[in-house]
Formats: C-alpha cells, sequence, structure tokens
C-alpha cells in the first residue's frame, strides 16, 4: 500500500493536512503517516518509503531544506514526490527548495482542494 | 455519494481494537467487520472469510445517516453463543462510539476545511479579479474562476448595468456559441425576472418557472446573482446549464462570494474606464485643435493613428521572421493610439504662417502684394518722368513682377540665373513720398525669395522642426502611468530617420523602436497623400510610394515596415478609405518589393 507522509511541527498542520487527505483514501488505498519534525520526518520517510512527503520549512531538529536533501541523497527514495508547505511571503525562497529537489509548492494557508487534485495526480500515477 | 465505514473505522484504530480483543474472545469464536465486499479487520480465525451466509453466523450493521454503510459479522461455534453475546454486545458498542466520534470530528474538520477553501477562494479571487482595470478583463476572470471551480456550469454571461439607461448590455460570456445563446435569452420574460430581483439565485429547471414561457433555450438550470458593490448595481451575473438539476448550494455559496468581489473590481474598472475616457477626450480635443490650425492638415492627427495601428496590426500578424518575435499588450495599443494622436502636439506652438507657409514672402500677409504696389509706384514715377534715362518701362516691370511672384511660389528651384536676376532687381529702387529712395527688394525678402526649394527659410524651418521638441516636451510633462511610458518615445521619434538624419535628436537605428518606426512611416504616407496642400494637388498613390520607396533606400524610413506595408495591402486599403478616387492609380509593388 502507498503511504503518504506529512512532517510539519504545528499540530494543526499536521490534522488538517490528515484529515483533507482521507477524502482520497475513498478511492485510492494509502495510509498517513505523521512527524512532528525533521528529524523524525526523515526516519519516517526512510522507513516508509512514501509516495508523496508533505514537508514544512521551518521545523525543529533539522528544517525540509535538509529533509528534502536528505531524501534526494538516497538513490532508492528517488519515487518520492516532495511537497513543499511554504508560508505566504516566502515563496521568494522556492529557489533553495528547487535546488534541494523539491517537486511542488503549496502556499500556507492551503487551499484543501489543491492539495486533493495535487496527491490524486501522484497516487494515480 | 455512499459513505463506506472504512472512513470511519479507520484501520489502524480497528486493527489496534481487534488486537485487544483477540486473547479475550472464546474459543473458535471469530468476528470481523466489513464494508460491502471490503474486509477492514477483525479476530479469530478465518474472520476474513466470515459471510452472514454461512451458519452459526449473524450480523449486525453500522447505520450512518438512515444508510447502511458497513457490518459486523461473528461466527460462534453454538455451545458458546451465550458466553460470547455480552463481548459481542460490547464490541458493537465500541464500534459506535467510535463511528459517532469519527463522525463529529469529521464535520468539524469539514468546517475548517471549508473556511480554509473560502480563505483560499477570497484570496485568488482578489488577485485575480483586481488584477486588470478593464470590465471585460475582470468579468472574464469572474466566469473562468466559477467555471474552474464547477463542472457543472456550461455557460456563463456578465451583464453590465448601464446607469444612463437602465439597460443591461451583454459584456462577456464563456462557453460554447454563449454569446449566440444568451442575446435571444437576454429578451426573455426570464431574464426580466433576474433583472427585477424575481429571480435571484439557482432556478434547477427553467421551463417548470412561472416566468418563463414557452421554453425554447438551451439553458435548463441557471444560477444568477445581482453584482452591486456599495449598494449599487453594477451589472447581473448568469451561469447556466444543459441539464436540470444542475447547481448545488455550494455552487451558490462559491458563486456569492466571487460575485461580491467582482462587482467592486467591475465598478473600480468603470469609475476607471470613465477617468480613461476623460483623458481621451482630451486627447482628442488636442488632437482637433492642431488640425484645425490649419486647413492643409485637417484631419492629419486624426488619421495618422489610423494608419499606425494598420501598420502595427500588420506587424502582429506577419508570419514571418522579420515580424516574429513582435508582439503587442493592450497597454502597447493605447500607447500608440494616444502618441499618434498626439505626435505632433508641439504643433500648438508653432506661428500660423509657419506652419503652412503657402509661399515665400508669407508672414501674416503675403508680401508680394508689397513688391507690387512698389513696382506700380515704380511705374507711376517713371511715367511722370518719361525722359529719365533709368526708366525700364511697363513691359520690363510686367515681367519682372510675374517672375518675382512665380518664385514666390517655391515650386522651382531656383536657378544661378534667376538668382542674379533677383539680386539685379532687388537693387532697383522707389521714392516714398518724402523722395527718400529704398530697394525694391529688403535684405529679408530677397533671402526669402532666393530660398532653393520650398517656402521656408533655415529659420522658419527651425521652428517647424522645432514642433517634436515641444511635443517630447510636452508629452514629458504627463505623468503617464507605467503602462503608457513609451508614449513620448513612440511621438517623438516620428521625424528621426533610421541613418541618424532626421530629427530632433539625429537618432539612429538602436534607438528607434518597431512603433516608433511605424509612426514615423504613417506621418509621411499621410502627409504626402493628404488631399488638401497649398498650391499642389494631392500626390497619387504611386506617386507617394514612389517617393517612400527612394526614402526607404536612402535609410530615412524602415525598408522591412516599408516592404510589409506594402505587401500587407494597409496602403490599398486605407487609399480606399481616405483618398478622392483620381489618386488612387495602379501601383506595380513588384518594382518596390525587390528591395
Ligand atoms: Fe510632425
Ligand atoms: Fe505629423
Amino acid at each position: 500500500m502507498d503511504t503518504v507522509v506529512i512532517v510539519d511541527d504545528e499540530v494543526h498542520i499536521r490534522s488538517l493536512l490528515e484529515q483533507t487527505l482521507e477524502e482520497l483514501q475513498e478511492d485510492y488505498a494509502f495510509e498517513i503517516v505523521t512527524a512532528a519534525n525533521g528529524g523524525d520526518g526523515l526516519a519516517v520517510v526512510q522507513r516508509e518509503r512514501p509516495r508523496l512527503v508533505f514537508l514544512d520549512v521551518m521545523m525543529p531538529v533539522m528544517n525540509g531544506y535538509d529533509v528534502c536533501k536528505a531524501i534526494r541523497a538516497d538513490a532508492s527514495l528517488n519515487e518520492t514526490r516532495v511537497v513543499m508547505l511554504t508560508a505566504k511571503g516566502q515563496e521568494a525562497d522556492r529557489q533553495r527548495g528547487l535546488d534541494v529537489g523539491v517537486n511542488h509548492f503549496m502556499t500556507k494557508p492551503f487551499d484543501p482542494d489543491e492539495i486533493l487534485k495535487l496527491a490524486e495526480t501522484i497516487l494515480k500515477s | 455519494m455512499v459513505t463506506s465505514l472504512h472512513l470511519y473505522l479507520p484501520s489502524k484504530r480497528l486493527k489496534e481494537l481487534m488486537q485487544t480483543l483477540a486473547p479475550l474472545l472464546p474459543l473458535g469464536v471469530s468476528v470481523a467487520v466489513r464494508s460491502g465486499e471490503r474486509f477492514l479487520g477483525g479476530a479469530g480465525s478465518n474472520a476474513e472469510q466470515l459471510t452472514e451466509h454461512q451458519p452459526d453466523t449473524r450480523s449486525h450493521p453500522f447505520v450512518l445517516d438512515g444508510q447502511s454503510i458497513g457490518q459486523l459479522l461473528w461466527y460462534t461455534p453454538p455451545e458458546c453463543a451465550s458466553q460470547t453475546q455480552p463481548w459481542i454486545q460490547h464490541l458493537i458498542t465500541l464500534c459506535q462510539s467510535m463511528i459517532a466520534l469519527e463522525q463529529a470530528r469529521r464535520a468539524v474538520t469539514h468546517e475548517a476545511l471549508e473556511s480554509l477553501r473560502e480563505i483560499a477562494l477570497l484570496e485568488r479571487a482578489s488577485t485575480s479579479l483586481n488584477r486588470s482595470l478593464r470590465p471585460k478583463e475582470v468579468a472574464n476572470a469572474l466566469l473562468t474562476e466559477l467555471a474552474s471551480r464547477s463542472p457543472h456550469i456550461t455557460w456563463g454571461a456578465v451583464f453590465l448595468y448601464d446607469i444612463t439607461d437602465s439597460h443591461y448590455g451583454l459584456l462577456t460570456t464563456l462557453g460554447h456559441n454563449a454569446d449566440a445563446l444568451f442575446e435571444p435569452f437576454a429578451r426573455s420574460t426570464f431574464f426580466q425576472g433576474m433583472i427585477d430581483g424575481q429571480i435571484v439565485g439557482i432556478i434547477n429547471d427553467i421551463a417548470a418557472h412561472e416566468l418563463c414561457s414557452n421554453h425554447n433555450s438551451l439553458f435548463h438550470s441557471t444560477l444568477s446573482l445581482p453584482l452591486d458593490a456599495h449598494q449599487e448595481r453594477v451589472g447581473l451575473l448568469v451561469l447556466a446549464a444543459e441539464h436540470k438539476e444542475a447547481f448545488t448550494s455550494a455552487d451558490l455559496k462559491r458563486t456569492t462570494t466571487l460575485a461580491s468581489i467582482a462587482a467592486t473590481a467591475l465598478r473600480n474598472a468603470q469609475l476607471f474606464a470613465a477617468e480613461t475616457n476623460m483623458f481621451r477626450a482630451f486627447i482628442s480635443m488636442i488632437a482637433t485643435a492642431i488640425d484645425a490650425k490649419s486647413p492643409y492638415t485637417a484631419g492629419h492627427c486624426r488619421r495618422v493613428p489610423e494608419i499606425a495601428r494598420m501598420l502595427t496590426e500588420a506587424a502582429c500578424a506577419d508570419t514571418t521572421p522579420l515580424f516574429a518575435g513582435f508582439r503587442f499588450t493592450e497597454d502597447d495599443w493605447e500607447t500608440l493610439e494616444i502618441a499618434t494622436y498626439l505626435h505632433d502636439c508641439g504643433k500648438v506652438v508653432t506661428p500660423e504662417w509657419v506652419v503652412d507657409k503657402p509661399t515665400k514672402l508669407s508672414t501674416n500677409m503675403d508680401r508680394v502684394e508689397l513688391i507690387e504696389l512698389r513696382i506700380q509706384l515704380i511705374l507711376q514715377q517713371e511715367q511722370l518722368t518719361p525722359q529719365q534715362t533709368g526708366n525700364k518701362g511697363p513691359k520690363f516691370w510686367q515681367e519682372a513682377l510675374r517672375f518675382v511672384r512665380a518664385c514666390n511660389l517655391g515650386t522651382e528651384m531656383i536657378s544661378p540665373e534667376s538668382e542674379a536676376r533677383l539680386r539685379g532687381l532687388a537693387a532697383c529702387c522707389w521714392r516714398d513720398g518724402q523722395g527718400q529712395e529704398h530697394p525694391l527688394l529688403d535684405e529679408e525678402e530677397l533671402d526669402n525669395l532666393l530660398i532653393r526649394r520650398g517656402t521656408l527659410n533655415a529659420n522658419e524651418r527651425a521652428i517647424i522642426e522645432d514642433h517634436v521638441v515641444h511635443t517630447i516636451n510636452m508629452l514629458k510633462g504627463i505623468p503617464f502611468p507605467p503602462r503608457l511610458r513609451h508614449v513620448v518615445e513612440y511621438a517623438g521619434g516620428h521625424h528621426e530617420c533610421l541613418n541618424g538624419r532626421g530629427y530632433p535628436y539625429h537618432l539612429t537605428e538602436t534607438a528607434l523602436s518597431i512603433p516608433a518606426r511605424v509612426v514615423a512611416i504613417a506621418d509621411i504616407f499621410e502627409a504626402l497623400t493628404a488631399p488638401d496642400r497649398p498650391y499642389r494637388s494631392p500626390y497619387t498613390l504611386s506617386k507617394t510610394l514612389d517617393i517612400m520607396h527612394r526614402m526607404s533606400r536612402e535609410g530615412h524610413i524602415d525598408p522591412d515596415l516599408f516592404q510589409l506595408f506594402l505587401r500587407s495591402g494597409v496602403y490599398q486599403r486605407y487609399a480606399e478609405n481616405h483618398l478622392k478616387p483620381h489618386q488612387i492609380d495602379s501601383v506595380d509593388l513588384t518594382v518596390y518589393l525587390g528591395g
């Protein structure tokens, strides 16, 4: 079964994302696993080998860029798509995200429909 | 939508529950939770294979909103049925409370996600709907946004309310063949109901509506909302679908949110349009004033914009590599229009008698008349003293006057012989009432008559050429917004030449943009073909193009644009609309198109 990992230090963002994605579970079989900081996030990703990771930028222990860099350094994870969650106004940092191998960006506060659309295209493929 | 139990009994938690339960179950008992064909979890042997048709197997349905979404199945060997019953009851209660909790959690989440959706929609809409200050673009953005969010919308239209005649005019539409569908619709009593406010929101079966008399439209459902900003009517939004029962309350909610933003954006666009119209009226007024200043250039400031626009359109449509990268935005069109209308605005400060100085001796009057008077005076004096040795006789003076008049016209070059003759005449004298002697032509008159070509002396030519400097300075004084920042450049370059021999700044190829070159060509073509010119009949098309072809070869005007002017047929279309029939002679393009 596919796995989707959510890495964010804010609990309400985690649960909103999780609950948004639950709508897709009607049509796609996948499990959602969450992590509350970058270090745990990387460990979860390495263990679960998810299809999709939602990754916050500013987090304790390890920031989103470093997590993504570590994911990209692992050739066995090259099927994993990384969606970076940036805050409004941080759009300028996207280049840095692209440099470390981020596939997509979402701006917080996110639009549930955009999340669903993106997740669906990835899970469908 | 059929919801499924697995959404309310998440597999992870069900698994945990079953793991705790398994050791407590009496031997031989197995339980399973299923949602239709799907096995969600269970405990005991062969739990996955349990079905209600097996002997000694019982089931309990889980119901949500009156609908069965799954069931709990349990198999009990007959000998321990009574012993198992309390456990099963307990399990059912547990599952039901999990479902209820999950349902509540989902309801709250749903609300939160809906708010997030609304925030996202508002944010995106306020950006996309306020991106433009053109009513049509705002309306298009509204329809596009709505259609992208709702699959039910087949057609959409925005009507603008005109306060002066209380009319709703179709501003823009969306969907296949929409214009043709909305036009008759806008004459229906049903549409009138929308305007009157009798119909607001969703009508999911038009044909059944009391205001619908003889339904023959493809529309079967509509969603309409008035567009109001600050309690003022701005317009009307109509969405239509080809099926009955198409629109949902979610559509209405979303549309209401967007309509309020759109109404404000439209209102702003209308206010902006009013300001823009006023500005345009000023521009038009100035163009009219300049054109009115000289009967010979009447219409110049109005016709140059037309030629420039046609040639620019040709450049946009051109498929050759020459203009492949050439693009023109709405703002560019506006810039070009303003620049062409105002390209000669500096002429308001040029004295009239220079603008179209008809003869060499013209100031505010033609001074050739003074010379005639002097000659008549000389003749009278000669008649009074017939024996005087210096007398030249009437025939000489008649010839002299005819000659001066001819030179005054400036239609022919002054040859060295003519120059000598004029200098000779200038040396002749006439006597005033006090007996004081004066030369027939004073120094200034002689200088003017000696102008080799045309009627303007060097000083007057400088004054004429100065009109561009005035144009540039006047336009620089207008604080054009950034989107119109090229007005000065397009207008100020119309007398510059690619070869650097133009004025006022002797700009060269690198400094002259395509639009600036277009304006130069339009200016020359209009000036040469203008119907009313002092003392010469207007040039024919072939003569005009001959002259322009030479200018193109000499690097005066852009050869690529000139070729485009010819091969696109712009010159021909303009000629048919504006030139006198006798000016439109046959033109052999092959002569010019070779290069
Ligand atoms: Fe001019
Ligand atoms: Fe002009």
